[in-house]
């Protein structure tokens, strides 16, 4: 017979078996049970209409501020200055890629002065930086100045394996792809003055990108430059002694590999001085192109592009009208299901 | 009636007849019964532990069988098919957009997040708010379910999980993916995303939709949760903290920590980027609008 039968410890036994009787344990925890009715949503939309319309037409009209002109200079417009009646890229092709240059002088006019920073991109169409492959084509510790041998991940672009057997430094396809077309700007007579300094990021610059002790010898000696370079890393900028190696800024912006197979990388940004002081006046101007990058082998287009800045980037009217677009949608949703709400809460009331 | 007869008898209804079987006793001879029956309740007490040893559920009078049944078998119903939905719907959000991002890098199998964020995707960052659906959950209070015995019907007839609802919430996901990945595309076309004229790479565009997925689908699991606990409201914001705190972690090992040299530097450039706050805005509000609508 159980009760007078049990002993203190069984008694005990069985108190510690249950369960504490805690809100938690017990499910009793208090709890916002939300239902969402006419009363909490029609202002949620009410809200959210009133306030996406003005952000977008903020942003729309902030883009349609940023002036931008492109050039697209692939083939037909950019006509070889040596050759005659053949475009840049017939030029090149023609030479059979062995490395030859061609000049072009492009004759462009600015309807408008683009007032305030100015800055030159090169553009690049149907250009897959995103590919695995050739994303995974890189070896981080050789661009931290490391020694050590190039990692498998750079082959083909590893090392001179027909040649002299050195490691390329840069390795892998990203670096031996690197963009070497090299682009300037006449005003009329006058050269268009522009910088190189601060077109990369600043954590790659300070952080990712070391150039090893000894650089010069490193460069020249030890290692071979990749096939498709014309000159070693260590001679990429003659001007700045600074800006050569893994250090260089237009090898840093273009080891970041683009999202999209078209893309545009920072090339130069103005100088604003005597001239230049506002900007770019508005007037003829005169691109003149180093034609060395080929790209008509795989239907890719090349472009140059002049564009200003806003306070939050470059020409994109996308989000302002998203913005706007949204905001109509819940303008129209609360007033559908305001009309509704009232006519139902008419019909639903009791008879009198 | 010998325990052989008993486990019969659930043997005979289970055949018969398509319905779930629950069988409860307390003693020895009830063990059979218990493990022939769908659903086995043992009674712990008076005759001993053999039942409650070989059953699936174990109460301690009989009496508690109908908080049992009408309190926590509904409960657990609903939370398990929340779960369950849940589950699918958060994985399908994310890497469906692997195969959108596939449309524009030629099909090579590119990633566009990267590996290690993608891999504590369920570990970390979502793991908590499944959780919080499936342990804390509940449309109505236990009084009220005591009090309503009717409401048991609504676990019984496959309204919570079946083919339809499956369907509807992948294809919610599918929805969600698009809008996440195509706007923020469209938003990021043209690369320029900071008033210095600098421009990102895969990993910026990557980076930002990555803390949009988390977004909406932590603030989806808040969207269907019947009830807000405070450990709810830690798991869905905490979630997302914790996110945060990991990318702002994980943009600044290398190359002290041999990891991740692509991810340097990205928290900076990604929360210095004006797009991606105006993005973060609109973008996930947009996603779940129309889920918001269905749930009114």
């Amino acid at each position: 017979m159980p009760g007078q039968g049990e002993t203190e410890e069984d008694h005990e036994q069985q108190k510690s078996k249950k369960p504490a009787d805690t809100a938690f344990k017990q499910q009793r925890l208090p709890a916002w049970q939300p239902i969402i009715t006419a009363n909490t949503a029609l202002p949620v939309f009410l809200i959210i209409g009133l306030t996406f319309i003005p952000i977008g037409i903020v942003l729309v009209i902030t883009s349609e501020r940023v002036l931008e002109h492109d050039i697209d200079y692939t083939d037909t417009n950019c006509m070889s200055t040596t050759a005659a009646n053949t475009t840049c890229a017939q030029a090149l092709e023609n030479a059979n890629y062995t490395g030859q240059t061609c000049t072009c002088r492009i004759n462009f006019a600015l309807d408008k002065s683009f007032d305030g920073d100015v800055y030159f991109y090169y553009g690049l169409i149907n250009y897959y930086q995103n590919h695995r492959r050739y994303v995974r084509s890189r070896d981080d510790n050789q661009l931290l100045g490391k020694e050590g041998a190039a990692a498998s991940e750079c082959q083909p672009f590893q090392k001179n394996s027909t040649g002299s057997g050195k490691d390329y430094a840069p390795c892998g396809a990203i670096a031996n792809s690197k963009f070497n077309d090299t682009l300037s700007l006449l005003y009329g007579s006058e050269n268009v003055s522009v910088t190189n300094v601060g077109i990369a990021w600043s954590t790659d610059k300070a952080v990712k990108f070391k150039n090893p002790d000894n650089a010069s010898n490193y460069f020249t000696s030890t290692h071979d430059k990749p096939p498709n370079w014309k000159v070693t890393a260590w001679e990429l900028d003659e001007s700045t002694s600074e800006n050569n190696g893994y250090q260089n800024e237009d090898f840093i912006v273009w080891m970041r590999t683009a999202a999209m197979p078209t893309f545009r990388k920072l090339y130069r940004k103005l100088l604003r001085n005597s001239t230049f002081q506002n900007g770019l006046p508005k007037g003829d101007y005169t691109l003149v192109v180093t034609y060395n990058y080929p790209v008509t082998s795989f239907a890719g287009r090349k472009q140059f592009i002049i564009s200003t800045t806003s306070w939050m980037g470059g020409k994109n009217p996308f989000l302002g009208w998203s913005y706007i677009a949204v905001g109509i949608v819940c303008m129209i949703t609360f007033v559908v299901f305001f009309i509704l709400h009232k006519t139902w809460k008419i019909q639903n009331r009791p008879p009198m | 009636v010998s325990p052989k007869q008993k486990a019969e008898v659930v043997e005979l209804i289970k055949r018969s007849t398509d319905d779930i079987t629950l069988a409860v006793g307390d003693g020895a001879n009830d063990v059979g019964m218990i493990q022939t029956a769908h659903v086995g309740v043992g009674i712990m007490g008076r005759e001993g532990v053999q039942a409650a040893c070989a059953s699936d559920y174990t109460i301690g009078q009989f009496r508690f069988l109908t908080k049992l049944l009408f309190v926590h078998g509904v409960w657990s119903y609903r939370r398990l098919c929340k779960v369950l939905l849940y589950s699918f719907y958060k994985n399908i959000c994310l890497y469906v957009m692997e195969l959108w991002f596939a449309f524009h890098n030629g099909f090579s199998g590119q990633i566009l997040f990267e590996r290690w964020t993608i891999a504590i995707y369920n570990v970390l960052f979502t793991a908590a708010p499944p959780m919080a659906l499936g342990l804390l959950d509940r449309c109505c209070s236990a009084e009220t379910m005591m009090r309503f015995p009717a409401m048991y019907k609504m676990s019984q007839n496959r309204s919570d999980f079946n083919i339809k609802v499956f369907w509807t919430w992948c294809l919610n996901a599918v929805y969600h993916s698009i809008i996440l990945y195509f706007m923020s595309y469209a938003m990021l076309r043209h690369d320029v995303a900071y008033s210095n004229g600098q421009v990102g790479d895969y990993l910026l565009l990557g980076n930002m939709i990555y803390t949009y997925v988390i977004f909406v689908v932590c603030l989806k699991a808040g969207l269907e949760s019947d009830s807000w606990t405070f450990l709810t409201h830690i798991a869905i914001w905490g979630s997302i903290a914790s996110w945060f705190l990991f990318f702002i972690i994980y943009s600044n090992i290398w190359p002290t920590i041999p990891l991740a040299p692509e991810m340097r530097g990205m928290a900076k450039y990604v929360f210095s980027s004006l797009y991606f706050w105006l993005g973060l805005l609109l973008i996930p509000i947009t996603a779940l609008l129309a889920d918001f609508i269905y749930n009114w």
